[in-house]
């Protein structure tokens, strides 16, 4: 693998941010780390290049371990969420000045810089002041000059989210195709659950300090390790119940589920809930609000666990009326009593 | 924002007036400068004081040694305050004892400056014992003059001694910032911290360090004690004969002293507008951010 | 930076420029003798710090008056640089880089022809060669730093507190007083602690616009060092820079006092 990292933790005057933290990531791969603020994903970025220094463990990048490397000597570069241009340089000044730190001549570095800012498409900015630049076009200036670096490891500290929503997308379709590209090994640190769930190929869930989980992001968002994690995600309810033979009984619900007898909570999504089939699940409405983009159904099961469904139209009947609903159990995630539950 | 009212005239008033004796202490000396001092009986505005005063080979050396000792104290004080500045950056220290010890000497007045300079550097001082204890020297005439020499190595050293500490302190606040910023996304691009710092970090800290240079400078350049306390008898420095000439009881005398006076006021001027004529053309090479 | 070993050269070669010298100036205040080539002194004595101490009330009153005048510098100036720098930050009108300029002018003209043409135009007010005339030129010269760091204060604090209070039924005075100043505070004795040393370290402001008759520790130092007597001129510059780091070390204590939030 292109990256590794072993067991690495790391305080901040006297307090663990980060927990004997092990990742590994392919070459080429596009890994998002998720977390919620504060679970130490900066951080962890800061330790892989070196702008931090780490407690104790190691990072490997493509075969060397690079703990003892300064930040300049890595080849991880990061591209910031303040954006960092330098404001006595141009546009095309900045990004050539990781050429101009390699000594590359003056003219075949800016006819790169050139080069690079058209792939960002900022073609004839070269000459601009950094000051004169939107924020938009200011992230993708930072973005060429990370490229311009020719990074063996690409590390994207939350880089968007100080833009205007609409400029985001634009800019994640920007970040993928120049992945696609370059097949640069990438680690993009977000807060943003949609983000990494559909830009990545993994996709590491972190929560204080640790990483919780590592997979793709079908497998980060239906299999959730913990209920934590599930919580993470949110639009999930717990039908709390029993398992013995082989079969899992609640109030509610009862199904098949191979697992050892003994307590356990069932996991659901408000997507599995199909209102419209008929089926097992007895659900009481509690009312329904509009949302612009679709309707909230809120309803409480028999023995009062809150259930949310989004719906495309309101339901026709009234508050109070009972409906037996369908659940999709492919998608149920069981959780026994005292494993991943709750602290 | 607030709109402009009553109050706001309220609020400005203190400043107005102590604007307008500052104002009025320059006219003052300007006004006599040119020959109007009514109260010794002489009266109407001439050049003519300035004039002698420019002739004068005594003023003339005396104004080339205020010159010299304000622009070698200044710019060495300027470009060791930034090494200062970077070391106490590269370490870390925007707070806490180092930079306490550091403003120490900011706060301490230029007579206790002299005195340390005296304590040390004489011929009989510290160092000349540490020479004599090292087998360096063998009696106290062998340690070089520093101290009352027309070339004002005592007093310009005294004013370092003051002056380095003061440009670190004023440049820190900006320096660290630019640092842990823009420095450290330099050196995450491949710069190593001496480049990073030479082509990010130093270019962007200029309008602290300038500003600071032009306050030391205006500073040396019409400083009384340390020339009086350290230097030599002659070529005296400008304000030490400017103000011998101001004491001279001979009341004719009062329009050139005020004519040296003057001389000051004005290069001082001088120097403050240059430096804003440099800092605008400095501010658009830096862009908008700084 | 951060491995080499040079910022650290640097930072032991400052500090031992500094406590050096001070060291040093404790030394000859308890020296009798000291001939040349000793690099210690032979013979010390406390005489000379005792009698300066207890003897006569000489150097007592002079602290005394020193620290009081300076103080009254302190106080005006940090109050008068409260209000400008409020204008400053919180007011919008035309005519704000007149206000600047105003405020950085007495940086920009050196303290000694500043001292001459301030004597002078008091010499017409009537108070020339009065404490309240050095006073005003000490406030005078101290005034270009109080407004620099109240002005930063002033910005950063704002004025939500204040509109805070006014909706909830205050007025302008007493949202001032009980809204925005306790934010301001640090500011505040940031400020007076900066004009206060800057009062205290006054030399050729107090001899030209006090005419001789207005006597501060600063002042006397000079003659004292003058007289080539070094442990007496010592002495008195111990007394200076100790009574001086006194008073800066209690406002430091009030300031981090303030800022955990106390008083």
């Amino acid at each position: 693998m292109e990256l590794a990292i072993k067991k690495l933790s790391l305080s901040i005057q006297g307090t663990l941010i980060l927990k004997n933290v092990s990742l590994e990531v392919e070459k080429g791969e596009f890994l998002s780390l998720l977390g919620p603020s504060g679970c130490g994903k900066s951080t962890l970025l800061k330790a892989i290049s070196g702008i931090l220094p780490q407690d104790s463990g190691e990072v490997w990048l493509a075969g060397e371990e690079i703990s003892s490397k300064p930040p300049h000597r890595r080849g991880t570069v990061v591209v910031f969420q303040d954006m960092r241009l330098f404001p006595h340089l141009s546009a095309a000044e900045n990004v050539a000045f990781p050429l101009k730190m390699r000594g590359v001549s003056k003219k075949e570095r800016l006819e790169r810089a050139g080069e690079l800012l058209e792939q960002v498409q900022l073609a004839g900015f070269q000459s601009r002041a950094v000051s004169t630049l939107s924020g938009g076009q200011q992230q993708r200036v930072a973005l060429a000059r990370a490229l311009a670096a020719q990074p063996r490891l690409l590390l994207l500290d939350e880089p968007f989210s100080s833009l205007d929503e609409d400029l985001r997308e634009d800019m994640r379709a920007l970040v993928l195709s120049l992945h696609r590209r370059y097949r640069m090994t990438t680690v993009l640190v977000t807060h943003d659950q949609q983000e990494a769930l559909a830009m990545s190929d993994h996709v590491a869930l972190m929560f204080g300090g640790e990483i919780v989980q590592h997979g793709t992001p079908e497998a980060v968002y239906r299999r959730p390790v913990s209920r934590l994690a599930a919580d993470y995600f949110g639009g999930c309810f717990y039908l709390s119940g029993e398992v013995w033979g082989g079969r899992f009984t609640s109030p509610c619900l009862t199904c098949p589920a191979e697992l050892p007898d003994g307590p356990c909570s069932l996991m659901l999504r408000g997507r599995d809930v199909d209102v419209s089939v008929p089926g097992p699940l007895a659900l009481t409405l509690e009312g329904c609000r509009f949302r612009g983009a679709d309707v909230l159904a809120k309803f409480h099961t028999g023995d009062g666990t809150a259930v949310e469904v989004s719906l495309r139209e309101p339901l026709s009947c009234q508050p109070g009326c009972r409906i037996d609903c369908h659940v999709d159990l492919s998608r149920a995630v069981f959780y026994p009593a005292g494993e991943g539950g709750r602290p | 924002m607030k709109k402009p009212d009553f109050t706001l005239i309220l609020l400005l008033l203190p400043l107005a007036l102590v604007t307008a004796l500052v104002l009025a202490a320059c006219g003052a000396v300007l006004l006599q400068s040119l020959g109007h001092v009514p109260a010794f009986g002489l009266a109407g505005l001439t050049l003519g004081y300035y004039r002698d005063v420019f002739h004068d080979p005594d003023f003339l050396g005396a104004l080339a040694v205020s010159l010299s000792i304000a622009l070698k104290s200044a710019i060495l004080a300027a470009a060791l305050g930034t090494a200062l500045c970077a070391a106490l950056v590269a370490r870390r220290k925007t707070g806490g004892p180092m930079v306490y010890l550091v403003r120490f000497p900011i706060l301490a007045p230029h007579a206790v400056a002299a005195l340390f300079a005296i304590l040390l550097l004489s011929q009989t001082g510290l160092l000349a014992r540490l020479a004599c204890a090292l087998g360096l020297i063998s009696d106290f005439p062998q340690f070089p003059q520093l101290l009352y020499t027309p070339g004002y190595e005592g007093a310009i050293l005294a004013y370092l001694w003051k002056e380095i500490p003061f440009v670190a302190y004023f440049s820190l606040a900006l320096m660290s910032s630019v640092s842990a910023t823009l420095g450290e996304a330099a050196q995450n691009l491949g710069a190593s911290p001496l480049r990073a710092f030479f082509t990010v970090t130093l270019p962007l800290s200029l309008p602290a360090i300038s500003k600071a240079f032009l306050i030391i400078f205006i500073f040396a350049f019409g400083g009384y004690e340390l020339p009086m306390l350290l230097g030599a008898t002659l070529p005296k420095a400008l304000p030490v004969q400017a103000h011998l000439t101001y004491m001279s009881p001979e009341l004719r005398d009062r329009p050139y002293a005020m004519a040296m006076y003057g001389t000051i006021l004005i290069l001082s001027a001088a120097m403050a507008r240059l430096y804003a004529l440099l800092t605008r053309r400095l501010m658009k090479k830096l862009g908008g951010t700084v | 930076m951060r491995r080499s070993i040079v910022p650290r050269l640097i930072l032991a070669l400052t500090a031992a420029c500094i406590v050096i010298p001070a060291a040093l100036l404790a030394v000859w205040s308890f020296t009798a003798r000291w001939p040349w080539p000793n690099l210690l002194p032979e013979r010390y004595t406390p005489r000379t710090v005792s009698e300066l101490l207890f003897g006569s009330a000489k150097l007592s009153r002079l602290l005394g008056s020193s620290i009081a005048l300076a103080a009254a510098v302190a106080v005006l100036g940090t109050a008068i640089a409260v209000l400008t720098a409020r204008a400053e930050a919180l007011y919008r009108f035309r005519g704000k880089e007149l206000i600047r300029l105003g405020s950085w002018l007495p940086l920009l003209i050196p303290g000694t022809v500043f001292a001459i043409g301030f004597h002078m135009v008091l010499l017409r007010l009537g108070l020339a060669d009065t404490v309240a005339g050095v006073l005003l030129v000490h406030l005078v010269a101290a005034l270009p730093y109080c407004i620099t760091i109240m002005a930063d204060v002033t910005r950063a604090v704002g004025f939500g507190l204040e509109e805070q209070a006014a909706v909830l039924g205050t007025g302008p005075f007493r949202a001032f007083f009980y809204a925005a100043l306790p934010s301001l505070l640090p500011g505040v004795l940031s400020s007076m602690s900066m004009a206060f040393t800057l009062s205290y370290s006054q030399y050729f402001t107090t001899l030209i616009v006090g005419g001789g008759r207005v006597k501060t520790l600063a002042l006397v130092l000079v003659p004292y060092i003058q007289g080539g007597d070094r442990a007496l001129a010592s002495v008195y510059a111990a007394a200076f820079t100790g009574s001086a780091l006194a008073v800066f070390g209690i406002f430091e204590w009030i300031i981090y006092k303030v800022q955990r939030g106390g008083t």
